[in-house]
């Protein structure tokens, strides 16, 4: 048997705030006056292949922290963008050179983008910042993510190849060898990606379908579009060719065309559940009807590669917990971002027997209810602040809706976080809140709110918790604080969810370290930052099987 | 010169001589020691009984208490496990829950707790007298429960306040109490530099105030690596401003475990040259060395501490003869139970001259610093004991949490127990 050696991986480390000599918020502080004054209210175009195309009507983006503040504009991809786009790769040579190259060669060509994201990290935090309004430190963290992924995908890609080749058995007389090759004569991937983790999740998806043969065409979120832009710049400079990464901003219909074309192959995905599978009908009715237009020997099935969507995420507060830690993890958790995280908790279930001398419920819920009255909410830029804004007019308006809702239904509001009039008119500022009384089956317990609301169980026993927590259509993260070795495996092995976490805030995943996704309705199981994740990008696999023997002979 | 290498050569001959004083002031049969010392043989069950010293507050029932005592305890292989199985096999018969419960929280919070914290106010005064006796006196620090909340950060800053107007200081003895600066600021972190400074310098400006008027002695304690700064910043800040400019009665925390310790000592002097009057730097090792590794390789960051204990020991030192060198611009407290290192800092201060200085201070940690002040007392030396305070059941997760950390090969409860 050949050996096989794994390469090393280490994380690319945070911004270490406590060190003055590396003088972290100046940084932060210089890169919001640079972009403020070079980068703020410009009009950015399409970016299909060479061509740069302008169109009437323009995605205008404003700073959620601060509504008068125009970040900038982006031209609207039109279909003719697109096709223009997809023609130019059916026609040119560089997507064939690109899915020619080996693995290799693809991967240290992602690791030069690696290295130039390292090298703007603090410019992509100042614009997340300006543009989503997340908090510096999570923003730092999300470029430290991003050129994880990269690093980790251009690393383990060929690795897996040399993995598949060498695990191949060939006895005497028979050769046998394996090759990834591309499913399509020309392999192109839309990644339809959110505005939530602009930079990561739109660079993670990006760089395994490059590393896997792919032509990538981006859509950002309209939301983050500005960002997209300059994601799309980076790997530009990096040297990666222009009509290897197109750029489309645009609103749903773009993605819908996108993943509706004949010359798309392959679809890549983080969103709302709703758009996940409407997706997936798509596929399914090009894959089953679609097809018939197409020559035979072009015929290729559109393929889903990485389908994410969103959680209703719980967390578990046992008897025993260390209640010092679980307070701050779950508020972390539940309000870090705003909530809108797709890993965020927006449950919590409180295991409370109300025996004799307990009150472990009420002694909970006062500690978290006081930390939640301390958040204070404004905007990231002022590091005093825990909870920012939300992202636009829209995402306030649904939270709005959910907390009448949670009112008209009889739901308690425990808690709720302090916010200033003057703040709140400047941006898209709500207070984080907390309800219980929740029934079980109400939309507080069962839809994606993605705002800053945690709706709160008190249950008698671990086990009613366990099930409760299981019990909605998503599978995306859970959460357990507890001390007592039998119900921590109990929660290892009974909940229902794609990442678990013991004792720990339930967000925050890294690469190499917490793989993620999750199933059910919250994706189709592929694990990002995981070498599993490359498998599902991969396109299919060729053997080949020689017979060496001559007369009898073997020729070796 | 030369009167400076003899008084060094003195210190190695006192060492082993000073190890035998403490190694015979120890009590070897108290009950905690013995359990302790039953556990320490095998790593996992340690680990698991102090787990359960960890989770004993959060229980309430007699049923949870045993179930956790099965659960954590009696769960591994050996012979102590087994015998505590058969205990906890005992348990599960009609009516021995209740006892058996009662027995455990007894052995805990009547035995193994207070050999490491203090209860009750009551306890607190008579120790007090007791050590007086001896030419002991004590400082005061807070366990509690972390402070997640404005609530609790008022919580904590009435409780230094309610301390210090109760103290009972004089000009001629006054009241030691130490502040975690991270108690009064539920948000308080780096990330957060100036809210943190902002909010936790007015709240340390008011309690010097108020140790000024009842004659207090304020220390503020060392924290974990990424508070350093933020904790230096704050009190060289608040003691050089022009109402406190005067005042001795003010001191911090100095970890030897750090390897910027000796920027941070050099910094210290300077500010207390500005100043004009001397404060106090009680100069320890440091009790976060598990947490900052674990962190450090998490976060992909080296180390910031020495990672062999020698190197703390030497730096220790290091940091110790530069302070001491500038005595009277500030004071230096040595904070370690280390007879090698407490023999090192006799002969130096013997060759500086300072040895009976009255504000030459040795400082140990109640309980387990027992056997070196009894040593430290015979001959003589003035001692401050710390001495945790709190409720038993919210001390008691902080005291598990102290031995936790304490437990690694390097920690100084293994060495102790020998």
């Amino acid at each position: 048997m050949p050996t096989i050696t794994i390469p090393d991986f280490t994380n690319e480390p945070l911004s270490d705030f406590s060190d003055p000599e590396l003088r972290v918020w100046d940084k932060i502080g210089d890169a919001l006056h640079f972009a403020r004054a070079m980068v703020l209210g410009q009009t950015y175009p399409v970016i299909a292949g060479n061509y740069e195309c302008r169109s009437n009507t323009l995605i205008t983006r404003r700073n959620p922290s601060h509504t008068d503040e125009i970040i900038g504009h982006v031209s609207l991809s039109r279909p003719c963008d697109i096709d223009r786009g997809i023609h130019a790769l059916e026609t040119g040579k560089t997507l064939k050179q690109w899915m020619r190259a080996s693995y290799a060669e693809r991967g240290a060509h992602l690791m030069r983008v690696a290295e130039k994201f390292r090298e703007r990290r603090f410019f992509f935090v100042a614009l997340m910042m300006l543009e989503v309004g997340k908090s510096a430190p999570e923003a730092d963290a999300e470029v430290s993510e991003a050129i994880d992924l990269i690093r980790w995908y251009a690393l383990y890609a060929p690795f897996l190849e040399e993995f598949s080749n060498k695990t191949l058995h060939s006895p005497r007389g028979e050769k046998n060898s394996a090759a990834y090759i591309p499913a399509h004569p020309f392999p192109i991937c839309a990644s339809i990606q959110p505005w939530n983790f602009p930079l990561a999740i739109s660079v993670g998806p990006a760089a395994a379908a490059l590393v896997s043969g792919y032509a990538v065409l981006y859509k950002p979120s309209e939301q983050s579009s500005i960002t997209g832009y300059h994601i799309a710049r980076t790997f530009y400079e990096a040297d990666i060719p222009r009509e290897l990464f197109q750029f489309f901003p645009g609103y749903g219909d773009t993605g819908s065309y996108l993943v509706r074309h004949p010359s798309v192959s392959a679809v890549a995905f983080t969103g709302s559940n709703k758009v996940r599978q409407d997706i997936q009908r798509a596929i399914a009715e090009f894959n089953t009807s679609g097809l018939s237009h197409i020559p035979p020997r072009e015929r290729h099935e559109k393929r889903s590669l990485a389908l994410e969507s969103g959680g209703k995420n719980a967390i578990i507060v046992d008897s025993d917990a260390d209640f010092d830690d679980a307070v701050v993890g779950v508020c972390d958790s539940a309000f870090g971002f705003s909530g809108q995280k797709c890993s965020a908790c927006s449950r919590l279930i409180v295991v409370d027997d109300k025996g004799e001398d307990g009150k472990r419920y009420e002694t909970f819920m006062k500690r978290l209810s006081e930390r939640v009255k301390s958040l204070h909410v404004g905007s990231p830029e002022d590091p005093k602040n825990k909870v920012g804004p939300l992202v636009d007019e829209e995402a306030v308006a649904k939270f709005r809706s959910y907390v009448a809702h949670a009112h008209n239904e009889g739901c308690r509001l425990v808690a709720e976080g302090s916010i200033s009039d003057s703040t709140e008119r400047r941006g898209y500022f709500v207070p984080p809140a907390i309800f219980d009384h929740v029934g079980f089956s109400s939309r507080l317990a069962q839809e994606e709110v993605f705002g800053p609301l945690l709706s709160v169980f008190c249950v008698s026993t671990f086990q009613g918790a366990l099930s409760l927590a299981n019990d909605t259509e998503f599978a995306l993260t859970a959460g357990v604080y507890s001390r007592s070795p039998k119900h921590i495996e109990c929660a290892k092995e009974g909940l229902r969810a794609g990442n678990i976490y013991v004792n720990r805030k339930i967000t925050g995943a890294q690469v190499g370290r917490q793989p993620f996704g999750g199933f059910g309705m919250s994706g189709n199981g592929t694990k990002a930052g995981g070498w599993d994740y490359l498998l599902s990008f991969f396109p299919v696999s060729k053997v080949v099987t020689e017979n060496t023997m001559r007369r009898g002979i073997p020729l070796e | 010169m030369q009167a400076k290498s003899k008084a060094c050569n003195t210190v190695l001959l006192d060492a082993p001589y000073f190890e035998r004083a403490i190694r015979k002031s120890r009590h070897r049969f108290s009950l905690p020691v013995l359990l302790l010392r039953m556990a320490g043989d095998d790593p996992g069950l340690r680990m698991k009984l102090l787990e359960f010293v960890d989770v004993l507050p959060a229980l309430y029932s007699p049923r949870e208490i045993c179930g956790h005592f099965t659960e954590l305890v009696a769960s591994g292989e050996g012979t102590v496990p087994t015998l505590l199985r058969l205990v906890s096999r005992l348990f599960a018969l009609p009516g021995m829950e209740y006892g058996a419960a009662r027995a455990l929280v007894w052995l805990i919070y009547e035995k193994l707790a207070p050999h490491f914290m203090v209860g009750d106010e009551t306890t607190l005064a008579s120790l007090k007298k007791g050590y007086k006796k001896e030419g002991a006196r004590i400082s005061v620090d807070f366990l509690g429960e972390s402070v997640t909340s404005e609530r609790e950060a008022r919580h904590f800053l009435e409780l230094y306040r309610s301390a210090i107007q109760n103290g009972g200081g004089s000009p001629k003895e006054p009241f030691h109490v130490s502040v975690k600066l991270s108690s009064l600021y539920p948000f308080f972190s780096p990330e957060n530099y100036a809210e943190s400074k902002r909010r936790v310098s007015l709240s340390l400006s008011e309690l010097l105030c108020l140790a000024e008027k009842y004659h207090a002695f304020v220390t503020v304690d060392a924290e974990q690596y990424a508070f350093r700064h933020l904790v230096e910043d704050i009190f060289c800040e608040v003691v050089s401003q022009e109402c406190f400019k005067r005042t001795e009665l003010v001191g911090i925390a100095l970890q030897a475990y750090r390897r910027d310790a000796f920027a941070s000592a050099i910094r210290l002097v300077e500010t207390a040259r500005t100043r004009g009057a001397p404060f106090l730097i009680r100069l320890v090792k440091g009790a976060y060395w598990d947490t900052e590794v674990a962190l450090a390789a998490q976060n992909n960051w080296p180390v910031p501490l020495f990672t062999k204990k020698e190197e703390t020991d030497r730096n220790f030192e290091r940091v110790f003869t530069f302070l001491a060198c500038h005595w009277k611009t500030l004071y230096v407290s040595p904070a370690t139970h280390n007879p090698e290192s407490i023999a090192y800092v006799r002969g130096i201060m013997d060759g500086l001259g300072l040895l009976s200085d009255a504000h030459l201070m040795f400082q140990v940690l109640y309980g387990l610093g027992e056997p070196v002040r009894k040593a430290l007392c015979k001959e003589g030396l003035p001692v401050l004991v710390y001495v945790p305070v709190g409720a038993m059941a919210e001390g008691m997760a902080y005291c598990a949490r102290r031995i936790l950390e304490n437990t690694s090969n390097d920690g100084f409860l293994r060495r102790l127990l020998g």
